[in-house]
């Protein structure tokens, strides 16, 4: 069963179809789910939903090329992304720096996905000029945690 | 901002799933910003005052 509504994949289709520019990759860090319980080990039920999910995505499109990574089978390519836990999405486009969504992109986030795929993918940025140039002027690193919640 | 700057990285964080950065950073109401571990603010800023919260981020810690 699909899990994004059927008007909902129309809508990003006509979204990617009219703001996709260039190809994106995703990159989604998952876990297989143990089969075992180990008391005190956070267990993310929601790798295999977000991988399903970007999955859905790059349907809509042949601009998004998506790589699924087991942590645990992976972790060289889980370290080089700084990712220790799942799941986490990883946007490759025109950005220079690193865009990740940490936890399953639902609700609000969702949209922010959609929206940030759209501008790694077009190279938008709404910033002004100065604040432009002032970010390109640092050269230390910044590291920008936004916390939000599921709607 | 992500975009602009090689040395930055965004992460947008479920701060439910991740309780344990919940509680290190004390997020009670979101959207909560976090800054190298330095600079904090909650809520959505002008532009300007988000660049400026990076620079106090980055700037040299004073004794």
């Amino acid at each position: 069963m699909p899990m994004i509504p059927e008007r909902e994949r129309q809508q990003i289709r006509e979204i990617f179809d009219r703001d996709l520019a260039s190809e994106v990759r995703i990159e989604v860090f998952s876990k297989k789910p143990s089969l075992l319980f180990v008391p005190g080990r956070q267990e993310s039920g929601s790798g295999p939903e977000t991988e399903a999910l970007i999955r859905e995505l790059a349907e809509l499109t042949s601009l998004l090329q998506v790589e699924v990574h087991d942590i645990q089978a992976e972790p060289e390519a889980a370290a080089q992304a700084g990712v220790s836990q799942v799941p986490a999405v990883v946007l490759h486009g025109t950005n220079a720096g690193v865009v990740r969504f940490l936890g399953a992109p639902s609700g609000y986030e969702f949209s922010t996905l959609i929206a940030d795929i759209v501008d790694v993918s077009a190279g938008s940025v709404n910033l002004a000029d100065e604040t432009k140039s002032d970010l390109r002027a640092i050269t230390e690193p910044v590291h920008i945690q936004v916390f939000s919640t599921p709607t | 901002m992500a975009m602009v700057n090689e040395h930055i990285t965004a992460d947008a964080i479920d701060a439910s799933e991740f309780p344990e950065l919940s509680s290190k950073y004390q997020v009670m109401s979101v959207p909560k910003i976090v800054i190298n571990d330095r600079v904090e603010f909650t809520g959505a800023q002008p532009e300007a005052a988000f660049l400026e919260a990076i620079q106090q981020a980055i700037a040299p810690k004073e004794d």
